[in-house]
């Protein structure tokens, strides 16, 4: 809710209120006692404001830290808009899991084979 | 390392073809009672079966259940403990099925027909197995024909006053231990008494029932004989809401298994106020708005979408029938509740049961004023009509003067014969669980009862005499008048010519 709310309000607005903005989106938040709730907010708002400029959010989770230069050649893959999250995810065990807006998953971990290995027709 | 695992993943890896594919997928941002709200996979179908990753990395299969705006509400069908905020959730793009073949008969599964009585896994060759979807269309208008065969109950009452057709839906109705699931078992024990025509299979379907409860009808049912031609689908009182609400679907996609295979099969939902209560449960956790009694809006259509899938089918589709006995428990014999009044209209007639009668000793405690089968008459077969036609008339006359019982001193010979008559009759029909007669027992005792042969008998004597009549009729007249009764359908005047002088040649050797 208040992720849309501002995220509607910012992209409107002229450059020079932005500010003010946002210092009453942390007073409304302060004055709600929602102060647990404000990282997952903040994610929300770079979100919508992702998607309002037609990027997509994407997530890059590796089995262990890599060298920035192969980030670096992976992002250029992506557009500037696109709001990319790298992070390590040791439970993949080897490999790489791409999420593109919560939506869609390119899973290529050794996680996802190993399961596939063993998994039971439901 | 385990020697099993390393030999295991080597025959794995053998076979193993690495696909990478882009798929879609979703995340639990809310989970709890049995439900979790997930946000994206925006293209799901509704019913449709999703699988959610627990943190063991076990896919927990979820229905999706309420299609919003920016989240699905999903019902989880399996250990929901285990499903967590974040968890990851695949679509399948297939709404939910059962694996359905003959392997099932005798067999106790749950309503998504994994096997829950200790006898082992089911279907070990995939071509031995259908998949049935659960949630299926009933069969058309073109594709049935009208009811025209019988499904005996044994069950003298009902066998001649609210008979029963192959395909029809007949509701057992009636308070808390009034005897429902007594009648809907004996209907399944006496299955194997009528050899004239091809046994059906029967699926009894427990919802919300007691466990013990359960396997006191599964050892009943192995004690007679019955479970080789049933299979019980059970979601006892423990299981999750959801299992509960499934389990008829299921039942009933196993006994469509059956009908499309050209057979009969005979479907027991016991009971349906459980199941409409489960439904309710899962509709106020999905925050759908509630109705009358809190059940939401669609509680006509889940039962009616249910039932309408009882059928028979005509001769181009292989002749088969699925003959449905829904069960409702009603709150001190209010049958005018929401979902009681319901299933009343959407089945073909209703056997309801009376706890006054009960309580007086008419077992079963059929009101036969008030039951009534719309369409199984056409079904009855020849002997039972022309024997039982004026039984429901004689006890009609006799409930009118039931008030002047106690007064029967002061009455006039025929009002006096009357009650007289309508106290024999209700004897007549009374009958131990567990204890259906085959139909040609049942014309033979209900023409001498209607005949007059029983009267100025004492009442308690009545029971004894009737279990000696058929012990005398089985022992000298089996095949003279038992036997073609059965075959044929049939009471021709010879036959009843024959029953006539039994039925003397009896009285005279008991000096009745």
């Amino acid at each position: 809710m208040y992720a849309r709310a501002f995220a509607d309000v910012y992209e409107a607005a002229p450059e020079n209120v932005r500010n003010m903005f946002t210092k009453r989106l942390f007073d409304v938040i302060d004055k709600n006692g929602d102060w647990s709730r404000a990282e997952r907010i903040i994610r929300e708002i770079e979100r919508f404001i992702t998607k309002k400029q037609g990027g997509r959010e994407v997530q890059l989770e590796f089995a262990r830290p890599v060298p920035l230069a192969l980030i670096n050649e992976l992002k250029k893959r992506f557009r500037a808009v696109d709001r990319i999250d790298v992070s390590v995810n040791t439970s993949l065990v080897a490999g790489v899991r791409i999420v593109i807006d919560g939506e869609r998953e390119l899973d290529n971990s050794m996680a996802r084979k190993l399961k596939d290995m063993f998994k039971k027709e439901l | 390392m385990n020697y099993d695992l390393v030999e295991k993943l080597k025959k794995e890896l053998q076979g193993y073809r690495n696909s990478v594919k882009l798929e879609k997928i979703g995340t639990v941002v809310e989970a709890g009672d049995g439900i979790a709200r997930v946000s994206g996979l925006t293209e799901a179908m509704s019913q449709e079966l999703l699988l959610i990753e627990n943190s063991r990395g076990e896919d927990i299969p979820a229905i999706a259940f309420n299609l919003e705006e920016s989240f699905i509400g999903a019902v989880v069908l399996d250990s929901a403990q285990s499903v967590s905020v974040g968890a990851k959730v695949k679509s399948t793009g297939r709404v939910l099925s059962i694996k359905v073949g003959k392997e099932l008969i005798g067999r106790v599964v749950d309503p998504l027909g994994r096997p829950i009585d200790d006898k082992g896994a089911l279907f070990h060759h995939p071509e031995d197995a259908d998949d049935y979807l659960l949630e299926r269309s009933a069969p058309s208008v073109v594709d049935r024909e009208s009811v025209n065969a019988p499904i005996q109950t044994g069950i003298k009452a009902i066998d001649a006053m609210i008979p029963i057709g192959r395909g029809q839906r007949e509701l057992i109705i009636g308070d808390r231990q009034t005897g429902k699931t007594a009648i809907a078992l004996d209907a399944i024990l006496n299955q194997k008494n009528d050899t004239a025509r091809k046994t059906p299979i029967c699926i009894y379907v427990a919802v919300g029932q007691k466990e013990s409860k359960v396997a006191k009808i599964v050892k009943v049912l192995e004690e007679a004989g019955a479970m080789k031609y049933t299979v019980v689908v059970s979601a006892p009182a423990s299981a999750p809401a959801s299992l509960q609400f499934l389990a008829p679907y299921a039942g009933c996609a196993i006994g469509e298994y059956f009908m499309d295979q050209g057979q009969d099969a005979l479907i027991v939902y016991d009971d349906l106020s459980k199941h409409a209560g489960a439904y309710r449960e899962l509709s106020l956790l999905l925050r759908r708005p509630p109705g009358r009694e809190a059940y939401p809006g669609d509680i006509f259509y889940l039962h009616s979408r249910l039932l309408e899938r009882a059928a028979k089918l005509d001769k181009k589709h292989g002749g088969g029938s699925l003959t449905a006995l829904p069960i409702i428990e009603t709150q001190l014999g209010d049958v005018s509740a929401y979902v009681p009044t319901n299933v009343i209209s959407i089945t073909d007639g209703q056997i309801y049961l009376e706890s006054q009668l009960f309580h007086q000793g008419v077992r079963p405690a059929v009101n036969v004023g008030l039951s009534v089968s719309r369409v199984g008459s056409a079904a009855q077969t020849k002997a039972m009509k022309k024997v039982a036609g004026k039984l429901r008339l004689e006890l009609a006359q006799f409930r009118e003067l039931a008030a002047f019982v106690q007064f029967a001193s002061d009455l006039d010979p025929e009002t006096k014969r009357r009650i007289e008559r309508g106290q024999l009759l209700t004897e007549i029909l009374k009958q131990n669980d567990r204890e259906p007669l085959p139909i040609e027992e049942e014309v033979v005792v209900l023409y001498a009862a209607l005949g007059g042969y029983f009267d100025g008998m004492p009442l308690q004597q009545i029971k004894e005499t009737e279990g000696k009549f058929i012990q005398y009729l089985r022992a000298l007249h089996k095949e003279t008048i038992l036997e073609p009764i059965q075959k044929t359908g049939e009471f021709t005047p010879d036959m009843e010519a024959m029953l006539k002088g039994a039925i003397e040649e009896f009285k005279r050797s008991e000096n009745l």
